[in-house]
């Protein structure tokens, strides 16, 4: 037992608080058995600190192997690659402060925005196409590669770190963290303008820091302590900042945190309630509050920089997008009178509401039958016939005097100009709608519509049809109304309808069906058109419609075009984008040529061609490392089984690997196992369209369960490699295992998985192969590359 | 805290740890006994680490006394009925059998989804094959109670409301079956309570609740096969219980009876509806359970737990499964006639299915061979092209996918023009010459001499980027570009026939044909054209095309130059039981997955547990069935089941602080009791959410029974401890409440009268959607209605015309019919579109008319393979058959109209435009009794061209 506790030196971190820790007894390497004093002060030349200190030398190490691969050619090819086109797009869109929208969250295109703009880029280049020169349009692509570069060479050195804490050898760490840093899915998608190594950075970080925090738990309330769980918080937020798959990695965290509280939680550890009470509130504010203010915080950022106008202002809501400078919204707007002949636009599918003189069918295909009345379609294009003219559903005073019940002038005088407030339709009004060609009004009536059953039938009637009148009353109401003002005599008025600017329902007053239409196309008899039926449930985006045009009425010519611009505070407009955020992303199921199923992503089925170039046969294709993806894959299997046989022995009362190899793999096996599966499974459940690249963060943890297994295999003295942090320590340790057969195999790993790095290396930096050459990469006849016949 | 307090809830926590380990009723989480200390001054023993069995062996002796306390009392005693218990099973099943079979035979309509299973049972009696979403056991029961009680299978149950007293479709009796093991689900619920040792009030109080759940009734009422897999379900559930309490004496002969018992009733519910593997995965998690913590512990030997472990797999995965595919091969040896089931399925199935004309074809394919090419991976048909053109993008000729034969499914396989160039010289031109792997190729449609083409321009329904159209190009004058010529790209062959791996041979050879220019390969995915492409199936080119969608066949060869009769011959191979087994499966699963349309009762698994909504099954004046649940039942099974996992989570967390609740003792009975009912219910529930699919409530229905059992068992615990009277003062208040919304609701699940006051009255939910409108309202209902005796002729005869179709109105909700129609021939050419094809014709015929002499239909031509003679018969007997039905549709629809006519003049329109329409009706009727006679007329010309171009195009073009 002492034995164990000496080899520890776990109370001799540097970071207990109370600082005077009893020397320490490390082990300089596995044959000898000898203590080494702690060195007082270290000696100055580097070389002797790296001799002295191995863990740093192993880290040294690792970010050389990690780097050169990545930033080997990283200027080639001078041409948007994939998705390129999308990431350097947003940031030259952060550069001209031009409001985009992505379903991401912003922090990893703004991370690529700010070398960018360090180097003097405008945004001029908008990185329209797959292969367009960067040098002709110059884009400061190599500052903003060399930046993904350098979060992608991080992750293997994290994952060194994290190893090295976690208790493992050096040599296994080493190899591990050499495993990711030569592994061809993640060189490539560390050399390119992409979001993937920014989150992988954050996401393998904050396991780092959880790691750190973890190690602390004997001395909780500590400054140290503190730190490095609001670390962990920060760097959740920042790995959910960067895209919404780092929830994952936060549900992780998520399931230590559970089990330590769980632990805690035990009696027998003598806590009382109150200290658990301490426990779980530093928890929840540390790694619930902290993410969530961090989220916030960088989209207060987004919008801050974000001020003009841009190409996502249509994806929202006309408030919003009066909010961005420039908006045609704010600026091109007119007030809309009664008596005005307007045309309705649809939002969704950019229709107008028209009728012609032409009556729907008395009977339909399926055997319904119709009202035979006059039909109401939503057209393409706006004609004559999209015109209607608003007539008050009462007619006042006001309005008799200056028009007729058809919405006609009745003289030529001018209109005062407090009539024209009166005059103005607002929200909530009630109206009929008088179709401007054919001199009928707009009515909804309890008949099934041409293709939606459910749905009732619009048409146009006589206005003189008395019977139909109520069915011809319409309220106009508005999307976001903002709050009624008070006029000069105190009575409530509601805010005026504007053309563009002004999103709102056309609901039936009789019977409470709102205007909507879809883009299913009626028959031949409808000419193709689209349906407008009555929908019950007045919501949804289907049945939002906005004034297109005033008929015979110029924005340009009208004084009248300035607004108020409504105030929306950062939490609207936070709720907005995540709400149009998590809609898009949910639509994204269209089928891609490219797409595959989460199943078939370890077994590596299929790549991803990135780019091509015919004149050289030269192409990029996402392709993982064979053989470290098939190691990997195989070290998660052996890992479930010998845990599974761990259990299984207890059950039957013996001991498959002793106590102490046994409660490494518990732990820190466990947590690289959780984080792999945690990374992995969810996609199972997802329904939108997936590719491989969503497999990444499982790639990089699953080569961490690999690292555990070779530690499993080829170490035996685990005492040695306690829970300490021998990076910052300078303690000296064993460096490789015991027997020299092992060592061999270790080396032998590294050894192929650098030869198929190499082997498959010019897919990831775009050499020329020869179609021979590409063909005998061809391992599986799913990898379809380019160029293999000629 | 006294410090006393807290030391002795660390006794029993210590103490516990090592109880659950030994007594094995929970996890051994081993860490138990690890001696972190949090907040300890001296934090030195982090890896002062002793294995969990050590201690637990040293504390065995002192708390094996403990155990009692933990243990379930029931565990291990041997179930037996008493009498009394018998006594009170027979009164509780006779009431429940009155409550159940009243009234049987009411509705005498077809009902919602009698639709289908109806007429599943009339196809298993006539034998022929079809193709149904649902494993077949159930429907061979519904058919086998047909066939006793006299049905002969050629009622169809077309839509909804039809009458069947007009019919001799032994109806009730046919329901007499699903009522009956709706019925049996009483006695099963009495003895699985009992069993897992719940008291007399409990058993009464479960199978009492299930007799009165509306839903229950409901649908084992009707044709419908919920009831029977619930039956099996509760079946199971009942065996395994029995099979629980005989673990104290394993390997007797009634462990084994009621272990085969389970699994062979596992495989009857998993056979009757694959709902069933939700049941198969309850037993799953129930027996990992079992075995892991209570046979694999070490005081077992080896041997013994060897034995345990093959027992289950035995009982729990070889039994279910042989009994699944033993009612898969009852189901394949029944239908043997050809049906409408073929063409899902692939040419090799089909050759098992009689009345396919499948017959061998010539073996090798050279150029100049006359080819039927079949999709292989979808069996939507072959490919087809007919003269008449697309309405988007190029507007050339369509090319299509056509489940029939006919003889515009005819390419010719052609050298393209380059390759033309370079033979021309020589005379290799006219040499036998077999299409190899990566040959260029074009193929010429035979009866059109387009060249099949295609070009960067997007597909007429899938409108993608890298999607190109296909289309017909060229013709006799003109000899078509390279945009005509497509790459062989052989993927698959047959072992039978070597050179089928690397040259075209018929039926073996499965091949992709890629596009040469553009590099994509002929693709197609089942989209259905709008309808100036006949609703046929669309075919395009797609770049990166999905590997098995992309893959073709030659389905027929014929070469001008070779004598057929000589030549060498392939033909399907026929399946064995296990590869129809499999294919049937693939395409069951596909249509499954397909049926993603939305109907109007459909719902999603959320709103199942607070009961949003029912289904509206069948209604008519005054007479609705509506599936609906006994609300406070379905509410007081949720619950139970919430507050199981939320009372095991509270315990779970005042274990850990050495509380060490015992609940008065029960506390392992309830988990082992209501635990394994909260589980199946989580079983039966969450899976759905995982469904894209169209789902209703009764897919809730074998989680409710769960719900029901779990139910009854919490209150059967909760209130042991209380005094007998109030323990029976709570349960009849339930039952109380039962009663009185089960009789409130029984209207609509009957399908009686009931008044419209009553109605409105009784809905809890505004969401509910039983229509009142219909019922009369009191004061009317004081007039007794009687009923016609004829009143069902003229029902059906009403229901055959259209009515205005109400929302509501209650459809089947199979989508299957979708499918089928996808496969099914396009819809008749109307006169518009038969105008174009003729004029488009004329064109193309004034256009070449030397081309054009091969083209004339040929009405001698004795040289016809043999095969299709047989196709050219068939569809001669189709088209009298369709031209009969055609006649009979015009009558029925003039009959609509004036149907129509008078109901709307009745109903809606105002007076002054009734004059109006009736002349304008009477005109159009005017005109369409002339266009019905020019029809009528009309489709024996027709008939004469399409036999006559049914006739293969003769071989050579004559002068």
């Amino acid at each position: 037992m002492t034995s164990v506790e000496d080899a520890s030196g776990l109370h001799h971190r540097k970071t207990a608080t109370k600082g005077a820790s009893p020397p320490v007894t490390p082990i300089k390497n596995a044959t000898s058995n000898q203590s080494n004093e702690k060195k007082e002060n270290p000696p100055i030349s580097l070389p002797k600190i790296l001799s002295s200190n191995a863990a740093l030398a192993g880290l040294i190490l690792t970010s050389i192997i990690a780097i050169l691969p990545r930033i080997y050619l990283i200027w080639f090819p001078q041409e948007v690659v994939f998705d390129e086109v999308h990431f350097g797009k947003f940031a030259s869109y952060y550069l001209r402060r031009q409001y985009y929208f992505d379903v991401h969250p912003p922090l990893a295109k703004m991370i690529l925005a700010i070398p960018a703009k360090l180097v003097g880029y405008n945004g001029k280049f908008l990185f329209e196409k797959i292969g367009m020169n960067y040098i002709e349009n110059g884009a400061p692509y190599f500052v903003m590669r060399m930046t993904v570069a350098m979060f992608g060479a991080s992750i293997p050195i994290l994952a060194y770190m994290i190893m090295a804490e976690s208790g493992y050898s050096l040599a296994v760490s080493f190899i591990t963290a050499s495993l990711i840093s030569l592994d061809n899915s993640l060189v490539l998608h560390s050399r390119l303008i992409l979001l993937d190594s920014i989150m992988l950075f954050f996401m393998v970080s904050s396991i780092y820091s959880y790691i750190r925090f973890f190690k602390l738990r004997f001395h909780p309330f500590t400054t140290q302590w503190y730190l490095w769980l609001t670390t962990t918080g920060f760097l959740l937020g920042c790995a959910v900042s960067c895209k919404l798959v780092g929830l994952f990695t936060f549900s992780c965290v998520g399931i230590f945190v559970l089990y330590d509280l769980w632990r805690i939680l035990d009696i027998n550890r003598n806590t009382t309630i109150s200290e658990f009470g301490k426990h779980f509130a530093a928890r929840a504010v540390s790694l619930i509050l902290v993410p969530i203010v961090v989220y916030l915080t960088f989209f207060y950022v987004h919008f801050s920089i974000l001020t003009n106008t841009g190409p996502g202002d249509a994806y929202h809501t006309p408030n919003f997008q009066m909010q961005l400078a420039g908006n045609q919204l704010a600026m091109n707007t007119l007030p809309v009178y009664f008596g005005d002949s307007v045309s309705f636009k649809h939002i969704d599918t950019n229709t107008f509401i028209s009728s012609r003189d032409e009556i729907y069918p008395l009977k339909y295909a399926d055997g319904r039958v119709s009202s035979n009345g006059q039909q109401v379609t939503a057209t393409g294009a706006e004609t004559d016939e999209s015109f209607w003219t608003v007539i008050p559903g009462e007619l006042f005073e006001e309005y008799t005097n200056h028009f007729d019940v058809n919405g006609t002038r009745i003289n030529d005088l001018p209109i005062p100009p407090e009539s024209l407030i009166e005059l103005k339709v607002r929200h909530n009004d009630v109206v009929r709608l008088l179709h401007k060609t054919t001199n009928c009004v707009l009515r909804t009536h309890d008949v099934a519509a041409p293709l939606t059953p459910t749905n009732m039938e619009f048409t146009c009637v006589n206005s003189t049809d008395e019977k139909a009148y109520k069915d011809t009353l319409f309220y106009l109401k508005f999307d976001q109304p903002s709050a009624a003002t008070k006029d000069s005599e105190g009575n409530l008025i509601q805010e005026e309808l504007r053309t563009s600017s002004k999103r709102f329902r056309i609901v039936s007053k009789s019977q409470n069906v709102a205007a909507m239409t879809h883009a299913k196309k009626l028959p031949k008899w409808g000419h193709g058109d689209q349906e407008i039926n009555g929908k019950k449930a007045a919501s949804g985006s289907n049945t939002l419609w906005t004034i297109n045009t005033v008929s015979g009425k110029n924005v340009s010519d009208s004084e009248e075009t300035k607004v108020t611009i409504p105030k929306m505070g950062f939490f609207a407009k936070f709720i907005e984008l995540q709400r149009l955020m998590l809609e898009h992303n949910a639509k994204l199921t269209k089928p891609h040529p490219y797409q595959s199923t989460p199943a078939s992503w370890p077994l590596m089925l299929r790549g991803v061609s990135f780019w091509t170039d015919s004149n050289y046969n030269r192409q990029i294709y996402f392709l993982g490392n064979p053989f470290g993806w098939a190691m990997s894959i195989l070290g998660i299997g052996m890992f479930s089984v010998i845990i599974l046989g761990i259990l299984a022995g207890h059950r039957r009362n013996f001991d498959l690997v002793s106590a102490i190899v046994e409660r490494h793999l518990m732990r820190n096996g466990l947590i690289f196992a959780i984080c792999y599966a945690m990374h992995y499974l969810p996609f199972f459940i997802m329904g939108r369209a997936l590719f491989i690249h969503h497999y990444l963060p499982s790639v990089v943890f699953g080569y961490m369960v690999l690292g555990s297994m070779l530690q499993f295999f080829t170490v035996d003295n685990y005492q040695q490699y306690a829970l300490f942090s021998p990076v910052f320590s300078r303690i000296n340790l064993p460096i490789l295992p015991k027997s020299k057969r092992m060592i061999a195999y270790l080396g032998l790993v590294l050894a192929l998985q650098f030869l198929t790095f190499c082997y498959f290396a010019p897919f990831v930096y775009g050499t020329t192969l020869t179609p021979s050459q590409v063909r005998s990469r061809k391992w599986l006849p799913s990898w379809d590359f380019a160029f293999t016949n000629k | 805290m006294s410090s006393e307090k807290v030391r002795s809830r660390k006794q029993q926590r210590y103490y516990m740890n090592s109880e659950f380990n030994s007594a094995s009723q929970h996890g051994s989480d081993y860490d138990f006994n690890e001696n972190e200390k949090y907040n300890l001054a001296n934090p030195s023993n982090d890896l002062d680490y002793v294995p969990a069995y050590q201690k637990d062996h040293a504390v065995f002796q002192s708390t094996h006394l403990n155990q009692a306390k933990l243990a379930d009392p029931t565990s291990g005693k041997r179930f037996r009925f008493t009498k009394k218990r018998l006594i009170v099973l027979g009164l509780v099943f006779l009431m429940a059998a009155y409550f159940r079979l009243w009234k049987l035979s009411h509705p005498s309509k077809v009902v919602f989804d009698e639709v289908h299973f109806g007429k599943h049972a009339g196809l298993y009696i006539n034998r022929t094959f079809f193709l149904d979403v649902h494993p077949p056991l159930a429907k061979m029961m519904f058919a086998a109670a047909g066939k006793i009680f006299g049905y002969d299978g050629k009622f169809d149950f077309k839509t909804i409301g039809l009458d069947y007293t007009s019919t001799n479709v032994p109806y009730a009796s046919m329901r007499f079956m699903p009522a009956f093991l709706g019925l049996a689900m009483v006695p099963i619920t009495y003895i699985t309570i009992a069993a897992f040792g719940g008291s007399e009030e409990a058993c009464l109080l479960g199978s009492l609740l299930v007799t009165f759940e509306n839903s229950f009734m409901t649908i084992s009422r009707l044709i419908l096969l919920d009831s029977i897999l619930i039956f099996f379900t509760g079946l199971t559930v009942m065996f395994w219980a029995l099979f629980l309490r005989e673990e104290g004496h394993p390997f007797t002969k009634t462990w084994w009876v009621y272990l085969i018992l389970t699994g062979v009733n596992m495989g009857n519910a998993l056979s009757s509806k694959w709902v069933g593997l939700f049941l198969v995965g309850t037993i799953g998690v129930w027996t990992i359970k079992d075995l892991w913590f209570r046979i694999t512990d070490y005081r077992v030997t080896l041997n013994e737990v060897n034995k345990h472990f093959w027992a289950r797999v035995l009982g729990l995965i070889v039994t279910p499964l042989t009994v699944y595919v033993f009612w898969f091969y009852i189901h394949f040896s029944v239908l043997t006639l050809s049906g409408s089931g073929n063409n899902f399925m692939s040419p090799e199935f089909q050759t098992t299915v009689g009345g396919s004309h499948l017959v061998s074809t010539m073996r090798d394919v050279y150029y100049g061979s006359k080819i039927r090419i079949r999709h292989d991976a979808t069996n939507a048909g072959y490919l087809h092209s007919h003269a008449s053109r697309y309405e988007t993008g190029s507007k050339q000729q369509q090319v299509t996918l056509y489940s029939h034969r006919d003889d515009n499914n005819y390419w010719i396989i052609d050298y393209t023009l380059d390759q033309k160039k370079k033979l021309a010289n020589s005379t290799n031109l006219n040499e036998l010459k077999p299409i190899k792997n990566g040959d260029v190729i074009r193929l010429k449609h035979a009866n059109t001499k387009k060249n099949l083409h295609s070009h960067n321009l997007r597909a007429p329904v899938t409108n993608k980027d890298y999607i190109n159209e296909v289309s017909g190009y060229g013709g006799d004058d003109f000899d078509g570009d390279s945009n005509d010529d497509w790459i062989v790209r052989i993927m698959d062959g047959d072992n039978s026939v070597p050179s089928s791996f690397n040259q075209i041979v018929s039926i073996h050879s499965k091949f992709r044909l890629i596009h040469k220019n553009e590099k994509c390969a002929l693709f197609s995915n089942r989209v259905k054209l709008p309808k100036w492409g006949f609703e046929q199936v669309e075919v395009v080119c797609m770049k990166h095309a999905k590997y098995p969608k992309s893959i073709w066949r030659i389905e027929s060869a014929t070469h001008e130059k070779i004598n057929y009769d000589t030549a060498p011959k392939v033909s399907f191979k026929i399946p064995g039981f296990f590869e129809k087994f499999i294919e049937s499966h693939v395409v069951m699963l596909r249509v499954n997955n397909g049926l993603t349309g939305s109907h109007f009762y459909d719902s999603r698994p959320f709103s199942w547990i607070y009961l949003r909504r029912g289904i509206g099954y069948w209604s008519e004046k005054g007479h609705t069935i509506y599936l609906i649940g006994n609300p406070i039942i379905w509410w007081l099974a949720f619950v139970s089941i919430v507050s199981f996992v939320a009372i095991q989570l509270v315990l779970v967390l005042r274990d850990q602080r050495g509380y060490n609740d015992q609940m008065f003792g029960y506390r392992a009975q309830y988990m082992n009791f209501t635990g394994f009912f909260g589980i199946g219910w989580a079983m039966h529930y969450f899976p759905f959410f995982l469904m894209g699919r169209q789902l209703f409530l009764h897919h809730y229905l074998p989680a409710l029974w769960f719900g029901i059992v779990a139910l009854a068992s919490s209150i059967d615990i909760f209130t042991r401890k209380v005094s007998s009277k109030a323990r029976t003062v709570i349960m009849c208040a339930l039952l109380f409440y039962t009663l009185r919304l089960y009789f409130l609701y029984s209207p609509v699940g009957y399908g009686t009268s009931w008044t419209r006051e009553a109605c409105e009255k009784s809905k809890m939910l505004s969401s509910w959607d039983f229509s009142c409108k219909q019922y009369p309202s009191i004061a009317e209902k004081l007039a007794k209605q009687t009923f016609d005796k004829d009143q069902g002729k003229k029902d059906n005869e009403k229901i055959q015309e259209a009515e205005i179709v109400d929302p509501g109105q209650p459809q089947p909700i199979d989508n299957i019919d979708e499918e089928i129609r996808l496969n099914q021939p396009a819809p008749m050419i109307n006169d518009e579109d038969k105008k174009k094809l003729e004029s488009d014709w004329e064109k193309f015929k004034n256009e070449d008319v030397k081309g054009s002499a091969s083209l004339q239909p040929e009405k001698k031509d004795g040289e016809s393979n043999p095969e299709n003679k047989n196709d050219k018969q068939d569809d001669k007997a189709g088209e009298i058959q369709n031209k009969e039905e055609k006649k009979e549709e015009q009558k029925q629809e003039e009959q609509k109209k004036e149907e129509q006519k008078k109901e709307e003049q009745k109903q809606e329109e105002p007076k002054k435009e009734e004059k109006k329409e009736e002349e304008q009706k009477k005109e159009e009727q005017k005109e369409n009794q002339q266009v019905i006679d020019k029809k009528a007329e009309e489709p024996k010309v027709e008939n004469e061209n399409q036999v006559a171009k049914d006739k293969p195009a003769p071989a050579e073009p004559k002068p």
